[in-house]
């Protein structure tokens, strides 16, 4: 991964948010200030790709996510420490600074500020349609065609909601805790089978939300997908239980968000070990790949070895 | 945006959890994760419903951590994938329990709803 913000374009988000984290208590700051600067950067690059209002949403989330969780750092801060004068000094008050308090109030409130200020119209236009007027001048707002529903196939049944009757939870989904090291899940490069050109198009059948999106074969990309999260799959039960070891080729794309789609078992050395994997994949999150400058839908294949731990 | 939680210091869980830290504990139970990976599955699992920031999200590791619900791991990714700022956490046995538990009692309160046809039977 990255983590160079400069090289990122995200030294200066990088900058303003450390200025942030000067709310919180110091011995807090020095534990997390890594940690949450780095995810900070990859929320902050997600957002950057998703567009102006999803910019706007995370911008708000973060100073709304900071000033909520602040005092409760300072509370702990306060009710940790044993509060006679000279600990309640020494150990909280002089190390955060009085002076880093006040630079993260204000920038706190600036960034509030500045958000609305720059980002709300532009965003209220985003989520409103377009208007326009007839000949007598009276304004009318345009129907905007709803997109085709999905194919049956395609629908993936995680994603459907029925509010009027919500599926229980369960007592089989508890999640079981798994064996780590039980299996690799190395990514490789599609590698497709037959002569095609540097792109293909996205049979009708498997388009997921629109249509003729160009898929690319990672080797025609300027920049492959990168892995930012690979959920591990479930071992199955009886699988487990039994001994029975295997892989699964699961085919997917890597959309221009990062997000997985239309994940699904090429061949496997066992059906049983179809679903666990394809399930994982659907989870995975990437950076997406990039040609000349855009993200681009890439179509990859992962191969998941299910093996024991010999533990 | 959830409530902190306040995570007691003793070994006995004091039910029930927050969202958040059920949340963290469930996206740490196949396996350990850094903080932004769970931050995603949190948000994925739950539908957005529970989205954490990143102060919400170590506010509440950090006293997990100090509950000795969860831990710091050892272990680290190859070099080429990994990250030196990012730190991996697992639960520990005590995280475990407590998430157990809190998975026993929501499987029960279901269970009194269907009773009552609140839900839909299974």
């Amino acid at each position: 991964m990255n983590s160079n913000p400069t090289t990122r374009g995200l030294g200066t988000a990088s900058r303003v948010y450390r200025l942030l984290l000067k709310l919180y208590p110091a011995a807090f700051r020095e534990r997390y200030q890594e940690e949450m600067t780095q995810d900070f950067e990859d929320i902050w690059d997600r957002a950057r790709e998703r567009g102006i209002v999803s910019r706007f949403q995370t911008g708000l989330l973060l100073v709304w996510d900071t000033t909520l969780s602040a005092p409760t750092e300072w509370t702990a801060a306060i009710n940790n420490a044993h509060l006679n004068k000279e600990t309640f000094f020494v150990k909280i008050y002089l190390p955060s600074r009085r002076q880093d308090l006040l630079v993260g109030s204000l920038v706190s409130t600036l960034l509030v500020a500045a958000a609305i200020w720059v980002s709300y119209p532009t965003a209220l236009k985003a989520l409103q349609p377009p208007a326009k007027t007839d000949s007598e001048g009276t304004l009318f707002v345009v129907d905007i065609d709803e997109p085709p529903p999905p194919e049956a196939e395609e629908v993936d049944a995680a994603l459907v909601k029925t509010p009027q009757d919500p599926a229980p939870p369960q007592l089989q989904d508890i999640p079981q805790v798994a064996n780590p090291g039980s299996f690799t899940q190395p990514i490789q490069p599609f590698t497709p089978n037959v002569n095609i050109g540097a792109t293909i198009k996205i049979p009708e059948h498997r388009a997921a939300t629109r249509s003729n999106t160009e898929i690319f074969d990672p080797t025609a990309l300027d920049q492959q997908p990168v892995p930012r999260y690979q959920a591990r799959p479930q071992y199955p039960f009886e699988m487990r239980r039994s001994g029975v070891t295997g892989s699964v080729l699961v085919d997917f794309i890597v959309d221009s968000d990062g997000n997985v789609r239309n994940a699904f078992a090429v061949h496997s050395s066992n059906h049983d070990f179809e679903s666990a994997a394809a399930d994982a994949v659907k989870k995975w999150r990437f950076k997406p790949g990039r040609k000349n400058g855009h993200a681009v839908f890439t179509h990859m294949q992962v191969p998941i070895d299910f093996v024991l731990d010999s533990k | 945006m959830n409530k902190e939680a306040n995570l007691p210091s003793g070994s006995e869980p004091d039910l029930p959890l927050t969202p958040a830290v059920f949340n963290i504990l469930l996206s740490l139970a196949d396996g350990e994760k850094h903080g932004y990976a769970i931050m995603l599955e949190v948000e994925e699992a739950t539908d957005g419903s529970v989205r954490m920031g990143p102060g919400t999200l170590y506010g509440s590791m950090d006293r997990m951590l100090k509950a000795g619900y969860i831990a710091e791991s050892d272990q680290r990714p190859a070099a080429s994938e990994d990250d030196k700022r990012r730190r991996y956490y697992r639960l520990t046995q005590s995280g475990q329990r407590v998430l157990r538990a809190e998975a026993s009692r929501l499987a029960r309160a279901v269970n009194i709803a269907r009773t009552k046809k609140v839900l839909s039977p299974a």
